[in-house]
C-alpha cells in the first residue's frame, strides 16, 4: 500500500489547520503540488513544503509525524481513506468524519471525534474533553462510527451522543454521557462523577463506576443480557482485548435512567 | 444404472423457483433452541396450505452463533417475497419471541439479497421500552420480556432458492421403504443449504396436479399407490409394496444435487435393503425450470 509521509519540521508558531491533508484530496497530486498547498497557520497561510518534509507516494494512506497540540482539524469531514498520526493528535481530530480510519500513536487534545458520523478513530494515548461530543451549534454529538481511546479521556465524553460507539480503556472525567440520546459507551477504567445526567437512551458499560450513581438512576437487578456477547463480538473486530474485558459484563447489574428524562437509558455494571 | 442392485430410473425431479431466508435461533441450551426452532418450522411442509416450507438446516455450535450460545439454523421457503415477510414475522413472533431465553439473528449476509423485516416490527411488542443497538452495519432490537430480554436482529435477507427437488424410493414393503428413507434423511441432514420439509423429512402422500374434484388443486398420485395396482395403469411393478418420497428445498442447485446424491446412495446402502427402484417426480418438464436428472447426479 502506498503511503504519503508528512513530517512536521518545526513546532508551528500558531494554530495550524491540517484539515486539507486528507487521502482523497492528495491522492491525485504530485509531491511538488502537495508541497505548494496552503495551510492556515495562525492568522496567515503557509505552504505544506515550508512546514513539513514531504516524502512517499500519494494515493494511499497519509502518515502525519511530529504533530503538536497546536495543530487541529486532522481528518475533518474525511469521507474515506486512512490517516496515521504520531506525536500528538491536535485538537478536534476526526471532527465530522463520515468514513475511513484515523490511527493516532500519542494523545489527542479536546474535541476528539466531535460530531463523528462514521469510520474509526483509534487513539493509543489519552484524549481531552468532549470526546464524541457535538460541534458548536449542533443539537447532537457523534452520530455514528467508533472511537477507541486506550488511555484516559477528559470531561464530558459522549456528550449528547446520538449513535455510535466509544470505548475508553482508561479513566474518564466527570459528566460522561451528559444528555446522551442513544449509542454505546464502554469505560474500562474509573468513571468520573455525574455520569449519564439527562441521558434519554443509550447504554453505558462501566467497569469501575463512581461510588455513587446519580439519584435519577434506578437499579433493575442483575441479568445476562444477550446484547453483551453480541456487542463483545463487534468490539472484537477492532480490539480483542476489549472484547475479552466485556466478559465481565456477562452478568450485569442494570440501572435505568435518567428517570428525569424518560428513563430509557441504562448503565450496566459488572457483577463479580 | 444400478447402485447396490437398485435400479436408478432415467428420469428427473422437476423443481421451481422460490424465495428463501435463513434464520439463526439461539438459546441458553440446545434444548430450548430446538423448542423454538421446532415450533417455528412446524406446520410448514408445503406452500399449498402452510404458507411456507420450513425446516431445520443444521445445529450450530456456540462458536458459530452471534451470541456464543448453542443455536439452530432454519430455512424458510415461499413462493414470493410478500409471503415470506408475513411468514417470518408470524413465525418468529409466535414461536421464537415466545420461547424462553431465545434470540434470533439473520443467517444470510446483506449481499445475499433484499432485506426483509425480522425484528423490525416485532420490536413494537416492547411497548416503547425496546432498545435499538446498531453495531457496525447490523441493527438489533432488545425487547424486554418476562425472563429478561429478547434480542432480535432488525432484518434478514431474502435470496433466490429452489423448491421441489425430490426422489422416490420404491421398495418391496413399508418397512424397507421407511428404513431406506431414514438412512437417506440422516445423510441429507449433513448437507448445508437444504431442508426436507415433510415430517421426518419424508412424505408418503405424493401428489399429482389436479383432481376429479374441481375444488382440489392436487390429489393422490394414484399411479404410485401400491393398493391401486390392479385398478389403474400403475407405475409400479408387482414387487413394489410401498413408495416414499423425499422432497428437497435448497438455496441453490448444487445443494439439491448434493442432497439428492447422498440421499439416494444412503437409501441404497446395506444388504437386504429391500429397495427396488429410485425414481423422481416431475410434470413432464414443462412446469418447473429446474430439472435434477438422477443418473447425471449419481454419475
Amino acid at each position: 500500500m502506498t503511503r504519503l509521509e508528512l513530517t512536521l519540521s518545526a513546532a508551528p508558531a500558531g494554530a495550524l489547520d491540517l484539515s486539507p491533508l486528507q487521502p482523497a484530496a492528495l491522492a491525485a497530486l504530485s509531491l511538488e503540488r502537495i508541497r505548494r498547498l496552503k495551510l492556515h497557520h495562525g492568522t496567515r497561510t503557509a505552504s505544506v513544503g515550508d512546514l513539513f518534509a514531504v516524502n512517499g507516494e500519494p494515493g494511499g494512506a497519509i502518515a502525519l509525524r511530529g504533530i503538536t497540540p497546536a495543530c487541529f482539524g486532522i481528518g475533518r469531514g474525511m469521507a474515506g481513506g486512512r490517516i496515521e498520526v504520531s506525536g500528538h493528535g491536535g485538537q478536534e481530530l476526526g471532527r465530522e468524519m463520515s468514513a475511513g480510519e484515523i490511527h493516532l500513536r500519542g494523545s489527542a487534545g479536546d474535541g476528539l471525534a466531535l460530531g463523528l458520523r462514521g469510520g474509526l478513530v483509534r487513539v493509543k494515548g489519552n484524549a481531552g474533553a468532549r470526546v464524541g461530543g457535538a460541534v458548536p451549534g449542533a443539537v447532537h454529538g457523534m452520530k455514528g462510527g467508533t472511537v477507541i481511546v486506550d488511555g484516559d479521556i477528559g470531561e464530558r465524553g459522549g456528550e449528547r451522543l446520538r449513535r455510535g460507539l466509544i470505548i475508553v480503556g482508561g479513566d474518564c472525567g466527570p459528566y460522561l454521557a451528559d444528555r446522551m440520546v442513544a449509542g454505546t459507551i464502554a469505560v474500562f477504567g474509573a468513571a468520573g462523577n455525574n455520569v449519564g445526567l439527562g441521558m434519554r437512551r443509550g447504554t453505558l458499560l462501566l467497569a469501575h463506576p463512581p461510588e455513587v450513581l446519580p439519584t435519577t438512576f434506578n437499579p433493575c437487578g442483575n441479568f445476562e443480557l444477550m446484547f453483551v456477547p453480541v456487542f463483545a463480538r463487534h468490539v472484537g473486530e477492532f480490539d480483542r482485548n476489549y472484547a475479552r474485558k466485556l466478559a465481565a459484563f456477562a452478568t450485569a447489574q442494570r440501572w435505568c435512567g435518567d428517570m428525569a428524562h424518560g428513563g430509557k437509558g441504562e448503565i450496566l455494571l459488572p457483577v463479580s | 444404472m444400478k447402485i447396490n442392485g437398485v435400479a436408478i430410473e432415467d428420469t428427473f425431479a422437476e423443481a421451481f423457483p422460490m424465495k428463501a431466508t435463513r434464520i439463526l435461533i439461539t438459546a441458553r441450551n440446545e434444548t430450548w433452541a430446538e423448542h423454538a426452532a421446532r415450533a417455528m418450522t412446524g406446520f410448514a411442509t408445503s406452500v399449498i396450505a402452510c404458507g411456507c416450507e420450513a425446516g431445520i438446516e443444521r445445529r450450530l455450535r456456540p462458536g458459530e452463533t452471534p451470541d456464543g450460545r448453542p443455536g439452530i439454523a432454519v430455512l424458510l421457503f415461499t413462493m414470493s417475497n410478500k409471503e415470506l415477510i408475513k411468514q417470518v414475522q408470524n413465525r418468529v413472533g409466535q414461536c421464537v419471541l415466545t420461547a424462553p431465553t431465545s434470540a434470533c439473528f439473520a443467517g444470510l449476509d446483506a449481499d445475499a439479497g433484499t432485506p426483509i423485516a425480522l425484528g423490525k416490527n416485532l420490536r413494537y411488542f416492547g411497548d416503547g421500552h425496546q432498545i435499538a443497538k446498531k453495531l457496525g452495519t447490523r441493527r438489533f432490537w432488545r425487547v424486554p420480556v418476562m425472563d429478561g430480554e429478547f434480542l432480535c436482529e432488525e432484518t434478514t435477507y431474502v435470496t433466490k432458492a429452489i423448491g421441489g427437488g425430490n426422489f422416490l424410493i420404491l421398495a418391496r414393503d413399508q418397512d424397507a421403504a421407511l428404513a431406506a428413507s431414514e438412512r437417506a434423511i440422516a445423510a441429507m441432514q449433513k448437507v448445508p443449504g437444504v431442508i426436507m420439509p415433510f415430517p421426518g423429512g419424508v412424505v408418503r402422500s405424493g401428489s399429482k396436479v389436479g383432481s376429479k374434484y374441481k375444488a382440489l388443486p392436487a390429489s393422490t398420485n394414484h399411479l404410485y399407490c401400491p393398493t391401486l395396482k390392479g385398478a389403474v395403469a400403475s407405475a409400479l411393478s408387482d414387487d413394489v409394496g410401498a413408495v416414499l418420497e423425499i422432497v428437497i428445498d435448497g438455496l441453490d442447485e448444487a445443494s439439491i444435487d448434493e442432497a439428492t446424491r447422498v440421499g439416494i446412495r444412503a437409501a441404497c446402502r446395506g444388504r437386504n435393503h429391500g429397495v427396488l427402484r429410485i425414481s423422481a417426480g416431475n410434470y413432464g418438464g414443462s412446469l418447473g425450470p429446474f430439472h435434477f436428472k438422477l443418473r447425471k447426479i449419481l454419475r
